[in-house]
Parts: structure tokens; sequence; C-alpha cells
């Protein structure tokens, strides 16, 4: 990779579990399962640690942060079946909310494109997925029962403007809410939001893998109206669903398959860039090229760039 | 063998083996069964709840099995009696002895490990007692000191030594023979310790757990010491060592969590097995003898029998590995330490728990490392060239032409040479006949933002431009011009058209004339004509001076009131109304000179469209918003304004990622006819007032602060609370009421609330 690559001293006394830069890359929050969520400040390569979150009492599996124009906000999740909200106050970072309706640990968790407001979805390995939403002074929460059978593994939203305006949801404001997720039945489900029933219904099913879904994201929109999700799995391999916006299917594309589990896949800012990164420890970085085909950009493993041009 | 159970009606408060593991009996308030283990079922061998009198003696807390006589057990009762059984006994009853020692409830029992008569209870009274069952009465009592005893067990290795525990989170280690003081005392628990377990094979560890949530491994030699924490998520109820295994034990919650956890306690955050079969609380649970048969009785009044390999293991479902990208496009990567890799900070400090001898990938300590992968600047998710361009593109304020010529030098310095190419492009394709060397002096003097750039490229743009126009004209469709049907509407009379369209004839071009419309201005033709001339023959024609493309947006461009975007008034409304600019920057008699220009020769609107789309497609919607500004109206009606404001929103957004707040601005300023874009702007800035003492947040319009009941500003010299001018002074920021200070700083120099300071009121 065409990189520096610096290591960072969490100091977390086992497995890290998630790393996420915030909103304007300048803040890492770190989480592992000690229990324990750690946020650093990263200016170049040089880290200092402003907070140590001590609230989850079960390895914390995920954090996420919110949109910044509703202050400093992170979001966790632990196998202590625990979603807990924390907030910067000041210069101290303290818990605003705890959300603990679920029965199982809470495998993921992905904060709402801010135009819908302040709406956090969680995945949990009951099997189901909450909507979390903050009103005036309480948060809401709604419980989508049944997800996936044996657990729901992650969850990822749509972007607020929705490409593929055949629906009439173009305008932002009124667009539709949609989730993606992924989870043990192998299948990756996208929900979306009936805002007259006020329910989430699944609205799509989406075969492809043959064991556990591990991750799912969907691209950032920006650009021509079409919708992407990566999804990756226990069976190695990564598929890019891709949805023109005119016909409304989801065109199933093999990325590649790799030597080991594929734990994570995650989209640059600009959507067009999508970070794979496996059991082996290895990062790899993939675009799709004026052809329609993906193709490897670099592979943090192999430590040498590839030769294509880049044109961006 | 796999996983089994069978359901009563009531539910069973604890369990126990028979010696030879093939018999299991379950006791609770309300049952009293013994079940033999088949394959794959249990089979109900006796009740013991049997007799004519069912009082409280057979309402059971806690159950024992003779470790040597198959056929004698003891159970714990809710009404303080210890009570032993005898399977052999003939009648029907089984009970065989009742002691009523206990003053109440009895919550354990333990058999001696080698003596079979004797037992050993704890008590909610605070006593323990040993019973000799051959001399059927209590032989000794040993005093807690505390309100509770939760559980007591003898020492599987050195067996006159038994261990108790209770409420007041105190651990006690007895010799039995010595009924008249503890032997070793010690607080395990900050809080009560419900339960506890000798390890089978290290002597000097046993186990506790209570209600903080923890179970603790000790090391009890001279100085009992902590091994390991386990965090679980619920008070422990039951503790047990997996059989043959050193650092597994299985817990059992007494509140919140039915599954049973089997933990490394090496790993204390996770457990490195689950069983969830138990739809209510676990509240008895055994090991078979065998590390993988587990055996356990719950509220949910069943009796299941679990199989290890059935078990869900958290540990193995782990994610390993993390990843998340940044917007500067660094990767945060997380990735498990290898094995072999050296221990470093934490991880050597627990190296005493390091067992390299069965040291494999489930049951050792696992470490990971973060790293921040930066990426270079022409990494393949930098967003290097991004920041760059948005900090120097030009999108306003300057002719066409110098716009395309400048932001093609900045995309070129950034190597980015399609982009570079692609503002040549547009420069060529909507300034008509571009880049002459006559426009060069003025290029040069309006680049003072950009010397470094702009100089030392322009001429080679000028060579490439016309390289690429010819390539364009060679290829491209000729059709008629860009202007927009507004225009020719307004301005454009028959005379005009037919002027123009004899010109291009007489030119020689094969121009489609139904979608050309020309301007209006008589006096402009000839320049014209001559462009096309110089067109047709040759690519060496030079660059009239008027060759400028006009600016008709930037006169739209106003800084219309909030109120009329609410309105929903459409763009053209707009135009109309509001022409009061803050951008009226651009000289009117540019604007006139330049007129009917500026017209691209063949219709290549489309085919611009089409690049915009493709740029955003590929992820650089900075491109295409870029574009849509700098080319004003002229691609107005040939776009999807959804599609637009879109592009515009996620530029926005991504601008403020990289807290580029101005360009950002310069953005929504420049959104022409997206209402939606342009409230950005006009959204409410908020000011919030703070007390300069305490930092509380004021109200509006608050003088005095609410915390610390100080006022906000107070005058240096009445103290009295400022309203409406407060004067201070700029080195020490001290001040007040404008009067008082005017008299002050006439007789004085230095501050009046005398910190020194030589304050200058001018």
């Amino acid at each position: 990779m065409v990189s520096v690559i610096s290591n960072v001293e969490t100091g977390h006394d086992d497995m890290i579990h998630d790393a996420q830069m915030d909103y304007f890359g300048t803040r890492l929050a770190t989480c592992s399962s000690d229990r324990s969520v750690r946020i650093f400040e990263v200016k170049g390569t040089s880290q200092t640690l402003i907070a140590d979150l001590r609230e989850h009492e079960g390895p914390v599996w995920q954090v996420a942060w919110a949109h910044p124009m509703y202050g400093n906000i992170l979001a966790s999740c632990s196998y202590d079946r625990k979603v807990i909200i924390w907030q910067e106050d000041g210069h101290k970072w303290k818990k605003v909310h705890e959300y603990a309706n679920h029965d199982s640990s809470v495998n993921s968790l992905c904060w709402a494109p801010h135009e819908h407001g302040l709406i956090l979805a969680c995945a949990s390995a009951d099997g189901s997925f909450s909507v979390l939403t903050s009103t005036a002074h309480t948060w809401e929460s709604k419980k989508i029962t049944s997800a996936h059978s044996v657990g729901c593994n992650a969850v990822s939203w749509a972007p607020a403007v929705a490409p593929g305006s055949a629906d009439g949801t173009s305008r932002s404001g009124t667009a539709v809410q949609r989730i993606v997720t992924g989870g043990c039945d192998s299948y990756v489900k996208i929900w979306k939001f009936d805002s007259a029933t006020g329910e989430w219904i699944e609205e799509l099913k989406l075969e492809g893998h043959s064991d556990w879904v591990r991750d799912v994201a969907w691209a950032p929109s920006i650009g021509l109206p079409r919708s992407i999700i990566a999804s990756c799995s226990q069976d190695r391999r990564v598929i890019i669903w891709t949805n023109d916006g005119v016909t409304g299917v989801w065109q199933p594309r093999e990325l590649n398959t790799f030597d080991d589990v594929i734990w994570h896949v995650s989209w640059s800012v600009t959507g067009n860039i999508l970070a794979v990164s496996g059991g082996d420890n290895k990062v790899s970085l993939w675009k799709e090229s004026l052809e329609g085909q993906w193709v490897c950009l670099s592979d943090s493993a192999k430590g040498q760039p590839s030769s294509e041009q880049r044109t961006l | 063998m796999r996983t089994i159970s069978v359901t009563q009606d009531v539910p069973a408060n604890a369990l126990a083996l028979s010696p030879d593991n093939l018999q299991v009996v379950i006791a609770g308030r309300h049952v009293f069964k013994i079940y033999a283990i088949e394959d794959d079922d249990f089979v109900e061998k006796a009740n013991l709840r049997t007799g004519k009198h069912l009082n409280l003696n057979f309402s059971c807390n806690d159950v024992v099995w003779n470790p040597i006589e198959e056929s004698v057990l003891a159970t714990a009762s809710t009404n303080g009696a210890v009570v032993t059984w005898n399977l052999n006994k003939a009648s029907r009853s089984k009970m065989d002895c009742v002691f009523n020692d206990h003053s109440r409830t009895v919550h354990k029992v333990s058999f001696h490990p080698c003596e079979p008569h004797l037992l050993i209870s704890g008590s909610h009274d605070g006593f323990m007692k040993l019973f000799d069952l051959r001399r059927r009465e209590a032989t000794q009592t040993y005093t807690s000191n505390a309100e509770s005893v939760r559980d007591v067990q003898f020492n599987p290795h050195h067996s006159v030594n038994f261990c108790a525990v209770s409420e007041n989170g105190n651990v006690q280690l007895w010799d039995m023979r010595r009924s008249d003081r503890v032997e070793k005392q010690f607080t395990a628990h900050g809080g009560p310790i419900f339960a506890l377990d000798w390890h089978p094979e290290v002597k000097t560890w046993i186990a506790t757990a209570g209600r903080d949530k923890t179970i603790k491994v000790w090391d009890l030699n001279d100085n009992p010491t902590v091994c390991n924490t386990i965090q679980t998520i619920a008070s422990v109820g039951r503790v047990k060592w997996r059989p043959n295994t050193k650092f597994h034990i299985a817990s059992s919650a007494l509140l919140c969590d039915c599954s049973i956890n089997v933990w490394d306690i090496r790993r204390p955050y996770i457990p490195l097995a689950a069983f969830n079969e138990h739809k209510n609380l676990t509240t008895g649970i055994c090991w078979r003898a065998d590390p993988n048969s587990l055996l356990s009785v719950g509220k949910d009044c069943t009796l299941i029998h679990h199989s290890f390999q059935d078990a869900i293991r958290p540990m193995e479902d782990v994610n390993p590995a993390a990843l998340g990208i940044s917007n500067y496009g660094n990767i945060s990567t997380a990735a498990r330490i290898k094995e072999d890799s050296e221990p470093t900070g934490s991880l050597a400090k627990l190296s005493v728990f390091r067992k390299p001898a069965n040291y494999n990938d489930h049951n050792g300590q696992v470490l990971s490392s973060v790293q921040m992968i930066t990426c270079k600047e022409d990494g393949p998710v930098s967003s290097h060239h991004l920041v760059q361009s948005a900090k120097q593109y030009l999108l306003t304020g300057r002719s066409l032409p110098e716009i395309c010529e400048h932001n093609s030098a900045v995309a070129k310095k950034l190597n980015r040479h399609q982009v570079a190419l692609t503002w040549q492009m547009l420069h060529m394709l909507y300034m008509g006949v571009g880049g002459g060397s006559d426009h060069l002096p003025g290029l040069q003097g309006s680049s003072r933002d950009d010397p470094a750039i702009q100089p030392d490229t322009s001429l080679e743009n000028e060579q490439r431009s016309s390289r690429h126009f010819s390539g364009g004209d060679a290829g491209g469709d000729t059709s008629g011009g860009g202007f927009s049907a507004e225009e020719a509407e307004t301005e454009t009379d028959d005379t005009d058209n037919h002027d123009l369209k004899l010109t291009n004839i007489a030119s020689g071009m094969t121009i489609n004339q139904d979608f050309f419309f020309g301007d209006g201005e008589i006096n402009q033709i000839p320049f014209d004509y001559d462009n096309l001339n110089n067109m047709d023959t040759s690519q060496d024609w030079t660059l009239p001076n008027e060759a400028f493309e006009p600016r008709h947006d930037i006169l739209h461009r106003s800084a219309i009131p909030p109120q009329e975007f609410s309105s929903k008034c459409s763009p053209r409304e707009i135009q109309d109304t509001g022409c009061v600019s803050g951008y009226v920057m651009e000289t009117p008699s540019l604007l006139s000179e330049v007129r009917g220009t500026g017209m691209p020769v063949w219709e290549s609107s489309d085919l611009v469209v089409e690049m915009l789309y493709s740029y955003a497609n590929r992820g650089d919607v900075q491109m295409s918003v870029t574009c849509i500004i700098v080319l004003g109206d002229k691609l107005k009606d040939l776009l999807d304004p959804d599609q637009v404001e879109h592009w515009f929103l996620s530029y926005i957004d991504l601008l403020q990622r990289f807290q580029l707040w101005n360009v950002a601005n310069q953005v929504i300023q420049l959104a022409e006819g997206l209402p939606s874009v342009l409230q950005q702007n006009q959204q409410s800035t908020t000011v919030t007032l703070h007390c300069g003492r305490c930092n509380h947040p004021l109200g509006w319009n608050n003088l005095l602060c609410r915390k610390c009941g100080c006022a906000s500003a107070t005058c240096s010299l009445c103290h009295g609370i400022v309203r409406g001018l407060y004067v201070w002074c700029q080195g020490c920021s001290h001040g007040g009421h404008l009067q008082h200070m005017m008299q002050w700083v006439a007789n004085n120099k230095a501050c009046p609330a005398g910190c020194g300071h030589l304050c200058e009121y001018t």
C-alpha cells in the first residue's frame, strides 16, 4: 500500500474489535474485548488518548460516530446486550443513553444519515435489530424481531438522498429510510421504513452468500442514480450488489474469493473505493474500473501498490 | 453424548451427580427426583418427595450425593433442617436423619471427600455445622461472624480443610478440627459471595463469585492473591471448574442472564462457550466428570444435559479485525497480534499466564494492534487532491476562460491530467475559439491569487487547447449554439437569424440551422464570421480580443433573503426579482463587449452533461459541482435539478468533512437555482453567551448568571451592570460604561480595575 503505517498505542488489554474515525477524520475511537472504548486525537501519525470509557460489562464490538451537527456523539455496542450512547460535554465524555432491550449480544450499529435525524440502528445476535430515534428529551426505540434467524451481524443505512428516484424519493427530507442487514442465515436483507404505518418492512432478501454474513456496507451515494451495497461473509467472499435505480433489481457481482474469512467491508467517503479486511489481517482496496470490473488497487500484506493508473 | 433435556412441573434449586456419574438428583421446593442419564434421554428412577407429611423438610435449597456411599444423599432445607436420605431404606420414604440444628435456612451442604459419614452445612444463621452421620448429631459448630454463609466446600486436596464464603464478602479457610478459630480469612468481594469452587487440580486455587458480577480466582498461598477476575454481566450464582482443563470455569447467573457461560480465566472478558438452552435462570450446574458434558437445572423447570460441542462459542465468533477509512484516506485497522510476536506492554505484564505448552488459538491472552495506514498524497483513497483542488479552484469572480485556465492549471499541478484536460475542453467549448495569445496579458493580470501556477502553464495550456479543439471539431457533431431559449426569444429577431444562417452557409460549415440561435446584435456578426472562417480553414487562428465569455450568470447570483426561498419561488422568478447582487464585481462594459461570441460552435452540452455524470459516477463529485458552478446557467435545462442538488449537498458535506468551511460556504452561495442548498446558508447561526466566571451558559438577554449569580458584565468603575455599550480594554479586558470610561481615561492612564495595565482608550 502506498502509505505510511503507524502503530497506535491503544493500551487495550485484549483484542480490539473496531477502530473508527470520526466525520472530520481527526479522532479515532477503538473498542476492545476488555470492555473499554477509547478515543484518540489523531494528528499526523501521533495519537493522544482523550477518553477511556468504561461502562460496558462485556466486550465492545463496534463503535460509531454520529454526524457532528448533533454534537460529538459516539455509540458503542457490546456483548453485554447494551448499546451506550456517549456524548462529549466540555472535555468530558459521558453516557447519555443506554439501550438494553436486546436478549443477546449487540453486534453492530450504524447511525442514520444526518438528514433523517439522530437515529441509530443496531443489530443483535438475538436475530433482531433496533432503531433508536432521538427525540427532544428521550430516545424512542423500535425493535424489529426475527430479522435474521440465529442472529443479525451487521447493519448499515442507505444514504439519505436515495438514488433511483423511481419511487419519488429523491428530494431530501422525504427520502425513504432504508437499512441493510446481514445475518447468520446468510441473507442480506433490505428494510424500508413505511412512514404510513411507522413500521419497518422487509423489502428485499438478497441471496448469494453460503455462510454467515459478517458485514454489510451501503455505499455513500455521490454520483449516478444507483445504489451499491457490499457484503462479506464467513464464506470468504465479498459480493457487490448494484441497483441501477431503474429496474430496481439488485445485481450481485462477486468481488473476489479470499483466503480467509472476510470480517469487514468499508467504503471510502466518496463511495468509489471499497476496503476489505479479513481474518488474515490483510486489508485490500478495490475500485470499479470503467469497464465495470472491480480491481484490487493495493493489498496491505503485499506491500506493493498496483500499477493501475489512478484517474481520481 | 448429545444435548438432552427433561421438563418437570416445578423448578429445581440444585442438582447432584451420583459417584458413578450415571444418575442425577434434582431438588427444589417442590421436587426431589432421581434420574438415570441414558444415552439420549433422562429416565426417572425415583421420586423421593413421597410420604404422608410433605413438610418443609422436603423443601430443598441444596442437594449432595455422598461421594463414597452411593445410597446416601443430603439436602439443605429452607426451614433450616439438614436432612439425609438413604436410598436403601425399605420404607417408601427414604428420609434418614433430620438435623434441626440451624435456626434459619440452610444454603449449602457438602460431604467430606473421603469420610462418608461427615457432612458440613452452611446456613443463613451465620454458622457452619459438621454432622457425624454415624452419631447422628452435629459434632462441631463454626462461627462465620457473618450474617449468612452462602457456600461451603471441603478442600478436595487436603480434606481436613474446608472453605466457606459469606454474605459480607469474606472467604474463610477452616481446619475442621479447630472450630474455635478460623485458619485464614480475607475479603474477596465487595458484596455477598454466592459461590465457591476448589480447583480440581491446582491445589491452592479457589474460585469465588458474587453479587458484584465478578468471578475471582484466588491463589491461597500464605497471602491469598487474586490471579484472575472475570467480569460477567449479572450476579453470579454458581461456579464450577471444568474438569481436565486448567483454566476453564463454568458459571451461571442469579439474575438477568439465563445462559451458562464457560470462561477461560485468561480471557476474562468473553466466554469461551455459552449454553443458552435454559429459558429462565439457571439454578444449578454440575460437570459430569467430563469436560464435554454439563448438567444443569433451571427455573424453567428443565434438567438439561449440555454437550460441549453444541455450545455457542462467542470467542470464536469474535471479530478479530477492524477497519475504518477516514475522509483523509487514512485507514485504521486492528488485527490480532500474532502469537509468535514479542509480548509488549500489557501482554508482558500478564505473561505469568502464558503457558506455551498448552497454548492454542482459543485459550490464550490475545491482544490486537491498531495501525493507522496514512495514505500518501497520491494514494488511491487519498483526499489530498480534493482538498487542494477545493482550496485552489476558482469558482467565480472572473471570466469563464480564466477560470477554466486556472482550474486546469490547478489540476495539472496536482497531477490530475484528465481533469486538467477536461477544464481545457470546457474552456474551448464555451469560449467558442478560446485561447488566443491576445488574451494572455489579461490572464496574467488576473491571476494574482496564484502567481506560481498561472504564468508557467498558461502558454502550454493554450497549445493544448488548440490541439484538442481541432480534435473536437473533426469528430464532434456540428449543430447550433448553446444559448438558452430565453435569450433567443427575447433578443433575436428574424433578420439576425437569417444573417447568421447566411454567414454559416457562406463559411461552408455544415451547421444544422434549425438549432442555431444567434444573439441579436448585428455588430457581433463580423466577429462570428471571422471566427467561423478561421475554424474552417486552419487551426492557427488568432483570438479576437472580444472573445470573452459573457458572465450573465453573475448577475443572477443574488443574495436573496430566505423568505423568498421558503415561498418556493422558481429560479426564474428569483432572477426576475432579485437582481441586486453581492457579486456585481463584473464591469458592465465587459458584459456588453463580449456578448454573443461565447456560443459553442457545436452542440456540446449533452456531452458536457454526460461528462459531469461520468465524473460524479467515479466519485469525483467535486468536478461535477465545480463545472456546474463555473458554467452557470449554460447547462441549466439539461440537468436534472434533483441530481444537481444531490451533487451539491454531497460536495458541501465533503467540504465540511475537511473543515473547508469557506469553500463550502462559497459553494452554497453559488448554488444557483437550488433553494434547498442556498437555504443552508440562511439557517440560523447561534451565538451562545457564557458567564465569564463559571462558564455557565447565559440565557437570552440575561445579564445575571443563574449559576454563580454574578453579573456577566460589570463596570470596573461603578460596579454596576452595563446595559448597552460596554467598552473594554483589549489589553486587560477591563472596562465598563462608555461614559465612566471616558471620564476615567481623561484623568488616568492605568486601568480603572487596578490591574496595573496601562490602558489606552482612544
